[in-house]
């Protein structure tokens, strides 16, 4: 019995979840996110059947391919997009809701430690956010189905999303105890939240036209994008060495599709070098191998039987992975720093 | 059972661990306050207070609103730095050892915090899981303590639908999860109705009988006064006084006015210097044969005193 240890659940998560899922809202968040979801797929899939087997006589299982991995990240865009609305606005109660209902004294005057207030907050709002991803997992399966995209990729894709997803729990939660009230914690934890995706766009886009004016050939530094989810997403799901082609479902993925993530992809790519782009060799050769040689963002000539080379991402993607884990486990670090006792709290 | 599950904290069993000692040795006291000081920018909420309450008192601090009663509690409660001076709470200062503190004090804040979408029992037992009160011990507990505070027909019950009164007592209930020695009750009484009243005053009294020392501020100073062993008053942030409330009518009160009301109706009125003159008023009364059917105090209680010694100054 000496060594036996029983297992405690957090306090906080425990009545946080509780709470969450009693009444309609957890329900009907659920139901519209998914809705959202479905149609997107919908939209997507009917878009390219029309478009391309409406025109064609012969569909090629690379045309197949390019339907799922459209759909894939799509879906995946979407899916992000809805975790940057969601989140902030389904946890900036948090502290800042507590203090409003008077129950935040009550909980500090316990033995729960700061770090325990928001670890629970977080994960309470991380384990809704894992309800919505379980959730819309037979959406990314049929993307699967479909082919154009491996399994690695759709682990990879809800991972970028579940990541996302508690770096913004975190910053949330920590502009919920910087504040007082939840309305400006909203407020605050969107500005925030703008600030990683937009925000940061423009700042690449404001040195790289620097860079442009000083008649330099190189890339601007992408830096300001560690900090960027979307781009984290994408490198997360883009295709390389880890994705080889017998990884790729049913059938050969395209570098050709139409993809929300497109625009990021030249941005993360390594500064006037040479490089293969996302591409995929035939599982059975004769069919058409969308393989080509890029240079400077730019197709320079169609190659075949290649074998598949790293996008050169990997870098990216560890340095975008560290620089968002650590500003997440900042905002937590500054939340339970506004929470501790005794505080300098104001009147 | 594994060792870890992520998302869960891991409880582990208590090892023998040297109990943290306090840093006051005079266990006769449950609080001492030493020249505690508090300042929100240039005004002064807590003014060089110093205080000792003793173990297994009913304390009561009076003073009007802005005296400075709640910030004090707060201090005491480790939720609030103080500017200058420190208490100790059984023992433990409240800067240094917030979670000791914690251990062993109960704090009933004057505002009502509850969960909107919780249960009765669901409220008690998040509270006793933050005080990590075993999960085994846990039905008994809320059982006896909703027993305490008379609230066992309401356990299934939403906490957003109880009635104040039953909010105050699940407030206490709340407080008293942890079995602490030390309980401090901020303005408890503060609109409740005259049986909700009348009720905690009771629950005031078991829990004095339970051996805990009750720190409590109201503003209904009669009942302090009957309901209180010690009693403070404080004002603009001072301590104007302190001691048994007998005591402090003695030194400060001066003469009390006593009004007695006969069987045929007519009154008189009569001035005694203590509580001695008043045994001997009414000895004399009734060995005159008079049909004396009321005895009261009109002035000289605690709500004169309390009047004559404040200037109504609120900051």
């Amino acid at each position: 019995m000496s060594t036996a240890r029983t297992l405690r659940v957090n306090p906080v998560l425990e009545r946080e979840m509780r709470e969450r899922m009693r009444g309609p809202r957890a329900v009907v968040v659920l139901t519209l996110y998914l809705g959202v979801l479905v149609g997107i797929f919908y939209i997507v899939f009917r878009t390219y059947t029309d478009t391309r087997f409406g025109t064609r006589n012969a569909v090629t299982p690379t045309d197949v391919a390019r339907i799922g991995r459209s759909t894939f990240e799509w879906v995946l865009f979407f899916m992000l997009l809805l975790v940057f609305f969601l989140v902030p606005g389904l946890t900036s109660g948090a502290v800042a809701g507590e203090r409003e209902r008077q129950t935040l004294v009550p909980m500090q005057i316990t033995l729960l430690r700061p770090w325990s207030i928001v670890f629970g907050k977080v994960s309470a709002s991380l384990s809704f956010l894992i309800l919505l991803i379980l959730a819309t997992t037979p959406l990314l399966a049929l993307s699967y189905l479909i082919g154009g995209v491996s399994l690695a990729q759709v682990v990879k894709g809800l991972f970028g999303v579940l990541f996302t997803g508690l770096v913004l729990a975190c910053l949330t939660v920590a502009c919920s105890a910087a504040v007082r009230r939840t309305q400006s914690a909203t407020v605050l934890a969107y500005g925030m939240m703008l600030l990683l995706t937009v925000g940061t766009f423009v700042v690449y886009g404001g040195a790289s036209v620097l860079v442009a004016l000083n008649n330099s050939s190189d890339r601007a530094p992408a830096a300001p994008l560690y900090l960027n989810p979307v781009v984290l997403t994408s490198s997360l799901i883009a295709t390389g060495q880890d994705s080889a082609p017998q990884d790729f479902g049913m059938f050969v993925s395209s570098s050709r599709t139409s993809s929300p993530f497109e625009g990021t992809r030249e941005m993360m790519r390594p500064r006037s070098n040479t490089r293969f782009a996302a591409v995929g060799q035939p599982i059975n050769g004769g069919l058409a191998p969308d393989v080509a040689f890029v240079q400077n963002g730019a197709i320079a000539a169609p190659v075949q039987n290649v074998q598949v080379q790293s996008a050169g991402f990997d870098a990216f993607t560890g340095l975008s992975l560290l620089s968002l884990t650590a500003l997440g486990l900042l905002c937590a670090w500054r939340a339970s720093r506004r929470l501790r006792t005794p505080a300098e709290i104001e009147r | 059972m594994s060792d870890t599950i992520e998302l869960l904290d891991v409880e582990p069993q208590p090892e023998p661990q040297p109990e943290p000692q306090p840093e006051s040795g005079d266990p006769s006291e449950a609080i001492r306050i030493f020249n505690l000081t508090k300042r929100y920018g240039s005004l002064v909420a807590v003014d060089n207070l110093n205080l000792s309450i003793p173990r297994g008192s009913v304390f009561g601090l009076i003073g009007p609103n802005g005296a400075g009663k709640t910030t004090t509690f707060a201090i005491l409660a480790s939720l609030l730095t103080s500017t200058s001076g420190r208490a100790l709470v059984a023992g433990f200062d409240t800067q240094t050892a917030p979670y000791e503190v914690h251990q062993r004090m109960g704090y009933m804040p004057d505002v009502l915090g509850v969960y909107d979408n919780l249960r009765v029992d669901e409220y008690l037992r998040f509270f006793a899981s933050s005080y990590r009160i075993r999960r085994s011990e846990w039905p008994a507990l809320i059982d006896g303590l909703l027993e305490l505070v008379d609230l066992g027909g309401k356990r299934d019950a939403m906490v957003d639908s109880l009635s104040r009164g039953m909010k105050q007592r699940l407030s206490l209930a709340r407080a008293l999860v942890h079995d602490p020695e030390i309980l401090v009750l901020d303005e408890p009484a503060s609109g409740l109705d005259p049986r909700a009243r009348i009720e905690l005053r009771s629950l005031i009294h078991e829990l004095r009988d339970m051996g805990k020392t009750i720190v409590i501020s109201s503003h209904i100073l009669a009942e302090l006064q009957e309901m209180c062993s010690h009693i403070a008053i404080m004002e603009a942030g001072r301590l104007l006084a302190a001691g048994p409330p007998q005591t402090i009518l003695d030194q400060l009160g001066g003469a009390t006015t006593i009004q007695v009301r006969f069987a045929d109706g007519t009154f008189e009125e009569h001035t005694v210097a203590d509580t001695f003159e008043q045994v001997q008023l009414l000895r004399r009364l009734v060995e005159e044969g008079r049909n004396v059917i009321e005895f009261r105090e009109t002035g000289g209680g605690l709500e004169d005193l309390f009047m004559k010694i404040t200037e109504g100054k609120v900051q």
